[in-house]
């Protein structure tokens, strides 16, 4: 429960005022017109009367309400600290640790007697003050002509110097009259009849929770729990060596407590990274108001632990980041409705672990950082040539905002935007062993990713030797420990090594060919290692001991390799290297070159936005392949449903008569064997339908139409793939059919004079197959290009189409600027052009027609292609006799 | 039977209803129906306070801000809202769901892709084992042949988006500026707490101070004295206060008609300070000066009378 939490918190606060007051008076008592101490009396007082009255502590409230109230007369001087007015103070200080105390018990305000009794002494006494002041004063006034020129400037003094004069003002004409414990006139009159001499509080001392321990003397206890450790280490491997088990006993109790006392002492300096979240709701709501923009704030992982001295050194990057998110990120609430966002800002802050680091990440939905701008800044700040801006990648542009001087702030604000911070938010955060990050989006927001390292100052790790070289791991990183056979288990691809772990193939690394050292023996030993994101796993010679390693930094010299992100000192005295497990994934992996290098050689045709869905089944022992879309329905049939009519296969479905195909009849497959219940493939053409039929449905993937077409080159088939281990054979279905029945597709076409040509511009064979397959059953005759340029050479050397028919997504030219080339040129502009996509969308479609296409069909509706080719051409040739 | 809203919490409802199944209770002698009816009555009010406790709003010190997960806003009130009490409707991020458009996976599916570095974009790893070829499936790009590289701009690559929902609450009575509400998450299923801070809209003519509001009736001074009564909005609405009231010069008081207090006392309420500010020209005309001044000698004479 919040409430609990709270109260806790204002428990140990109020404790503290108490005891910090306590002092306070006694210093008080020793200078009587210290206004320092006065000052600072009222507040605490001041503090403790706003918290009392939150919570609905009346009678704390009220005690505090009237020692503030003198304790503000004292400080402005209008009374003297005389002796009775001490003393009230000092027993309204009784009273309020008395409540506190039984507060802590309880947590409800004592019903006594005695409190209310003296609250009323205390509201008689500051009457009795206030008559006084008056009384003073007239008799000061003869005197006060003299005083009059230094008043006014002591006047203006205090209300600057001390706010929380100002503050309390308004609110304390009306708390005078109606204080929320005001026992009625009549008990007051009562009371003060008896007037009898109040009883002392009874003496409660207030239990210490929490006490004040200098930072300094943590960090010294936190350094000699790391020497402890060391020292143990030691020890340890000395009583191994001896192996008398009465020491290893005593050595074994000693190594527990020494590891019980390093955590306990580490737990004193991790603190949630609430305590520095919890400033933000302000800060924010300061600068909003300041911009006047609106801003939600949403604070996530609020308990994630951090060690002290990094929360502290977090702070102002933090702020200076969140101040950025304000300012540039979030939108004004009136731009912010018109692009169609909530007025409202939302700006999160959010910390998580993630492999051993600290994640914190600001985050907001504002209008994101404009690459064009940075792009445009950097090149007239002569940071970067203009040629070079284009190559680099976003993350390279991005980078520059943390170069010193780098500020694309139009006008500089009071906020932000003075040209100064980003780079300085960046070096802060690399001295604490951390990294930052810019992800943004266009108009939708941007996220700062800072990464810090825990530097728990003293980790698990597991020892591991290359070439008798010993290297620490941090056992965050390891997930297990694999004893392998370099010779049979280690896969290659190329140069790249991998390991199958239980089916997963990851890749691995040799720590020795990392280190470029020669490998003296065979590593047999794999680390399977994560970064958080991924795994890989690494080769070593030995494994040693899981120990407890004391972090020391690394010498500048060191900085910049990845491999290390520390050292330290093992148990015989010499040095170990802590091998940092992010840097090193950074080998795994082929580099970018490689990577196109390997692809320029094979040349693979990436089609990668064409995937269709593709339905694998089996024939026996052969799978073969279709684009779902083709097929009409599936089904089940009995195979005593199968009848023979006219000395054709034939199933009655639906009360229709369908031939039946058997794909053995037309390709070199084994048949499919009588089964009891068939699987059916059903294809529908104008009205007619056919089934085929298979032994079973295996699966329907999304997959691009890549086929090799080299090994099977035979009608009915378009190529083949490998899929899932397997050899898939694609289907021409339209081949197929016509093999059955020549007849099939055959339909009154226009008569036509003299074949008519068509240019098809398609990359992938398995297109190029079906859809030069299924125009030459229409009687055209087809002409193939791979891509817009071999097409628009075709054109050139003097092919003359009737037709052109394009693919869109194409390799060195796509279907845009192929037409956009065609209807450039003087020649071919009257050539109509259909565009033959598997993209589908509203705005592609737009902008073919935009470009001058005449046409815009989905590859796989044979029969609308059909249909429209006809089309194009009727028009053709009406607009020829027109001419 | 009683009124379930007279009492202020469940404990008096027990305590109410204790008392009174000792006079009904058959076994006392009393009558069976009206103590069925005392039962559902119990049951009824009981579950309408459950109802009631189920959103806990709180009025915190921001001192206190910001414990664990939180959700901070600012939000405007009317003055009215505030020294009222009144039902208001927020709109909170209440839900937390896993994103739409990425359906949870933080990547953006339909932008730019990166060949896969580890197959060549085939999909599929051709490894060589000593002098065996292993096929096996891309377990990096889960055998697609690319790797999405753009994360989901709707989430932010988070995979989940916070819902906003609008929330009627009742307001606390006590309110003022900067003032902190808080809302407990706990009671609203999700793992922060909401913090709102009180921004109170500004008013022609009203102002809270302290406890009281204080209204401002601006009049033409000719007006004061020719009209019996003068327009003053309460909070309860529009109501006529003889200009009488004001002839001394003091602001007119409405005691206990300004802002309730605090819920623990729900009868306490501030009060309603009215001042008058009159208005006149800045010129005269001299017909209207004439007029005046004759008006002025008229009144002294009348007073020497």
């Amino acid at each position: 429960m919040i409430e609990d939490d709270i109260l806790k918190d204002f428990l140990v606060e109020a404790k503290d005022g108490i005891a910090k007051m306590e002092e306070e008076f006694i210093e008080l008592e020793r200078d009587k017109n210290n206004v320092e101490i006065l000052k600072s009396l009222f507040r605490t007082m001041h503090s403790l009367k706003g918290a009392a009255g939150f919570f609905g502590f009346k009678s704390l409230e009220g005690i505090a309400h009237f020692a503030e109230d003198i304790l503000s007369k004292l400080r402005d001087g209008v009374i003297e600290a005389s002796e009775d007015i001490v003393d009230i103070l000092l027993k309204c200080l009784d009273e309020i640790k008395f409540i506190v105390a039984y507060l802590e018990e309880s947590k409800t305000e004592p019903l006594d007697d005695r409190i209310l009794e003296f609250l009323v002494n205390l509201s008689k006494f500051n009457d009795k003050l206030k008559k006084r002041i008056q009384e003073e004063k007239v008799e000061k006034v003869e005197s006060a002509e003299l005083k009059e020129e230094i008043a006014p400037k002591e006047l203006e003094e205090r209300s600057i110097g001390d706010q929380t004069l100002e503050e309390i003002k308004p609110s304390e004409a009306v708390e005078k009259t109606d204080l929320p414990v005001k026992p009625s006139p009549e008990e007051i009159s009562e009371r003060v009849k008896d007037d009898k001499p109040l009883p002392t509080p009874g003496i409660k001392e207030l239990t210490e929770t929490h006490i004040k321990v200098d930072v300094r003397l943590l960090d010294t206890l936190m350094n000699l729990a790391g020497e402890l450790v060391l020292a143990r280490n030691r020890v340890v491997q000395l009583a191994n060596r001896l192996s008398d088990s009465d020491l290893q006993r005593s050595v074994q109790v000693l190594s527990m407590v020494t590891t019980e006392l390093q955590e306990t002492i580490m737990k004193t300096r991790m603190q949630p990274i609430g305590v520095v979240f919890n400033k933000f709701p302000r800060i924010v709501r300061d600068l909003a108001k300041s911009l006047n923009k609106r801003v939600n704030l949403h604070l996530e992982g609020t308990e994630t632990e951090l060690d002290r001295s990094i929360i502290e050194a977090i702070k102002d990057p933090l702020t200076h980041l969140v101040r950025n998110s304000i300012d540039h990120g979030i939108e004004a609430p009136e731009i912010r409705a018109q692009v169609g966002k909530s007025p409202e800002g939302n700006l999160f802050l959010r910390a998580y672990h993630e492999g051993g680091q600290v994640v914190i990440e600001i985050e907001d939905d504002g209008k994101g950082i404009d690459l064009e701008k940075i792009k445009r800044k950097a090149v007239e700040k002569g940071l970067v040539s203009p040629e070079e801006i284009d190559r680099l990648s976003e993350k390279e542009i991005l980078s520059f905002i943390f170069k010193s001087g780098f500020s694309t702030a139009e006008k500089i604000t009071q906020v932000s935007g003075r040209g100064v911070g980003m780079d300085v938010v960046k070096t802060n955060i690399e001295k604490l062993g951390g990294s930052i990050e810019i992800n943004t989006i266009l108009r939708k927001g941007t996220t700062v990713r800072v990464k810090i390292p825990l530097t728990l100052a003293i980790i698990p790790a597991l020892i591991v030797t290359s070439n008798e070289q010993r290297y620490a791991i941090p056992q965050v990183n390891l997930k297990e420990i694999v004893s392998i056979n370099p010779q049979k288990d280690i896969l290659y691809l190329g140069e790249s090594q991998f390991y199958r772990l239980r089916g997963e193939i990851i890749p691995i690394l040799s720590l020795s060919n990392i280190l470029d050292q020669n490998k003296t023996q065979e590593e047999h030993n794999l680390l399977i290692l994560t970064t958080g994101e991924r795994y890989y796993g690494l080769l070593v010679d030995r494994i040693y001991d899981s120990e407890e390693i004391v972090v020391k930094p690394l010498g500048k010299w060191f900085k910049g390799i990845p491999l290390y992100s520390g050292a330290t000192i093992m148990g015989d005295g010499k040095l170990a290297l802590i091998l940092d497990i992010v840097g090193l994934s950074k080998f795994v992996g082929l580099k970018a070159e490689e990577v196109e290098r390997a692809l320029e050689e094979k040349q693979i045709k990436t089609i990668t936005e064409e995937t269709q869905f593709i339905l694998l089944f089996d024939v026996e022992d052969t799978t073969l392949a279709l684009p779902l879309a083709l097929i009409s329905r599936l089904d089940k049939i009995r195979g005593d449903k199968i009848e023979i009519v006219g000395g054709k296969e034939i199933i009655l479905y639906k009360n229709k008569v369908i031939p039946v195909i058997r794909l053995e009849n037309y390709l070199p497959i084994q048949g499919v064997l009588p089964q009891e219940e068939y699987s059916v493939l059903f294809f529908s053409e104008r009205e007619k339908t056919c089934a085929i039929i298979c032994s079973r449905i295996v699966d329907t993937i999304e997959t691009s139409l890549q086929v090799e077409t080299d090994l099977y080159v035979q009608p009915g088939i378009l190529g083949y793939r490998i899929i899932n281990n397997k050899t898939v054979l694609f289907l021409d279905i339209y081949k197929i059919i016509e093999m059955y029945d020549p007849e099939w597709f055959t339909v009154k076409s226009l008569e036509r004079e003299g074949p008519t040509n068509i240019l098809l511009a398609e990359d992938s064979p398995f297109f190029q197959n079906m859809i030069s397959n299924y125009l030459t059953q229409g009687g055209f005759h087809v002409e193939i290009a791979p891509n817009g340029e071999e097409a628009l050479k075709k054109l050139k050397a003097g092919f003359k189409p009737d037709l052109i028919i394009s693919d869109i997504e194409m390799p060195v030219m796509d279907g845009f600027e192929f037409i956009k080339e065609l209807r450039s040129q003087n020649e071919f502009r009257d050539i109509p052009v259909m565009v033959l996509t598997s993209l589908t969308g509203e705005d592609i479609r737009r902008k073919v027609f935009e470009l001058g296409a005449n046409a815009y069909e989905v590859k796989l509706e044979r029969e609308r292609v059909l249909s429209a080719i006809e089309k194009l051409l009727e028009k053709k040739l009406n607009r020829a006799m027109v001419l | 039977m009683m009124k379930i809203l007279s009492f202020n919490n469940k404990e008096e409802i027990k305590a109410f209803f204790r008392q009174k199944v000792k006079e009904l209770h058959p076994d006392k002698g009393g009558c069976i129906e009206k103590y069925l009816i005392l039962q559902n009555w119990y049951k009824q009010a009981l579950e309408q306070f459950r109802n009631e406790n189920k959103i806990k709003i709180s009025k915190i010190s921001d001192r206190y801000v910001g414990y664990g997960n939180s959700f901070y806003k600012t939000q405007k009130f009317t003055i009215k809202e505030l020294a009222l009490g009144l039902e208001k409707e927020l709109t909170l991020p209440l839900k937390e769901n896993p994103c739409p458009y990425c359906e949870g996976s933080g990547i953006n599916k339909h932008s730019l892709k990166k060949t896969c570095s580890y197959c060549h974009g085939e999909g599929i790893l051709k490894l060589v084992s000593g002098n065996e070829e292993v096929i096996h499936n891309c377990t990096f790009c889960a055998g697609v042949g690319y790797i999405n590289i753009e994360r989901c701009s709707h989430c932010f690559g988070k995979g989940k988006i916070k819902e906003e929902i609008p929330l009627k609450i009742k307001l606390p009575f006590g309110l003022r500026q900067g003032d902190i509400l808080c809302i407990s998450g706990e009671t609203m299923g999700v793992c922060w707490n909401f913090y709102i801070e009180v921004e109170v809209e500004p008013h022609p003519f009203w102002r809270l101070e302290g406890d009281n509001l204080i209204c401002e009736v601006k009049v033409p001074f000719y007006e004061i004295l020719l009209r019996d009564t003068l327009e003053v909005e309460t909070l309860e609405g529009i109501e006529r206060v003889p200009t009488g009231y004001f002839a001394d010069g003091e602001p007119v008081v409405f005691t206990g008609r300004g802002p309730f207090l605090s819920d623990e006392s729900r009868l306490r309420r501030g009060d309603l300070i009215v001042n008058l500010k009159t208005l006149f020209p800045k010129t005269l005309s001299l017909e209207a000066e004439t007029l005046l001044y004759n008006f002025k000698n008229l009144i002294e004479r009348e007073r020497l009378c």
